[in-house]
């Protein structure tokens, strides 16, 4: 087991092989390309997971499994990122959207806009952009319209 | 930066195998075609601009542990 101290999570402990590379890192983040992602409690049975980097301890996100609130995402992806990230058939593919917090977390947005499109047996990963003009940059997390999505998760 | 005059149906080869094509002029805006290997990516640039500002935005700096919760009791 490896560690890397994050001032988040304090000592986090990781196997390489969990190890999830951007080859070309995150679009502002460029030169962090190495991750871990933790799931926000051990039962794992919830969307929300934290993506670590683990070059820079400093480094975290709140991501979310966007299937979860909204059913119906999609995402077409492109040849280009098809090849990039060695994807062989769908079910390798896992999506995650980056969740933002300015403030309280009644307004908190994701984005749909760009996901984090990642090959799990692979561990590449990448944010790629979807052409959709549905898919908010800053998608509303808890809004009215978005309540079925959230009594469906409930119920 | 290098700067190229253009004419519309003109084009020009980067790398020997991008190649950018000026299909329309149209006042302001000139219409671009691009043919490039599948491996590149192409995007405007304020899209790419905005999901870096996205994700600098979305970096957790101040991380509330009762979001955690709240978060998890939105989702129960």
């Amino acid at each position: 087991m490896k560690v890397i101290h994050s001032p988040r999570f304090g000592q986090v402990h990781y196997a390489e092989e969990q190890v999830i590379t951007f080859p070309q890192g995150l679009p502002g983040f460029e030169t962090c390309t190495r991750y871990v992602l933790l799931p926000l409690d051990e039962q794992d049975e919830q969307p929300f997971y934290f993506l670590q980097s683990i070059e820079e301890g400093d480094l975290s996100f709140l991501v979310l499994n966007p299937l979860r609130f909204f059913p119906d995402y999609e995402v077409e992806l492109s040849d280009a990122v098809v090849d990039k990230l060695q994807i062989e058939k769908p079910e390798d593919v896992s999506l995650f959207t980056t969740v933002t917090v300015r403030g309280s977390l009644h307004d908190a947005t994701t984005n749909l806009k760009a996901p984090l499109v990642i090959n799990v047996p692979k561990r590449l990963g990448k944010q790629v952009v979807v052409e959709n003009k549905d898919y908010l940059l800053k998608q509303p997390l808890f809004v009215p319209e978005n309540k079925q999505a959230n009594a469906g998760q409930k119920g | 930066m290098l700067v190229l005059a253009r004419k519309k149906g003109e084009s020009i080869i980067i790398d020997d195998q991008i190649e950018v094509k000026v299909v329309a002029v149209e006042g302001d805006v000139v219409k671009l075609g691009i043919e490039a290997p599948k491996s590149v990516s192409i995007h405007r640039q304020e899209v790419y601009q905005a999901i870096q500002e996205e994700n600098r935005a979305a970096r957790m700096t101040a991380f509330d542990p009762e979001w955690l919760k709240k978060l998890k009791s939105n989702i129960e």
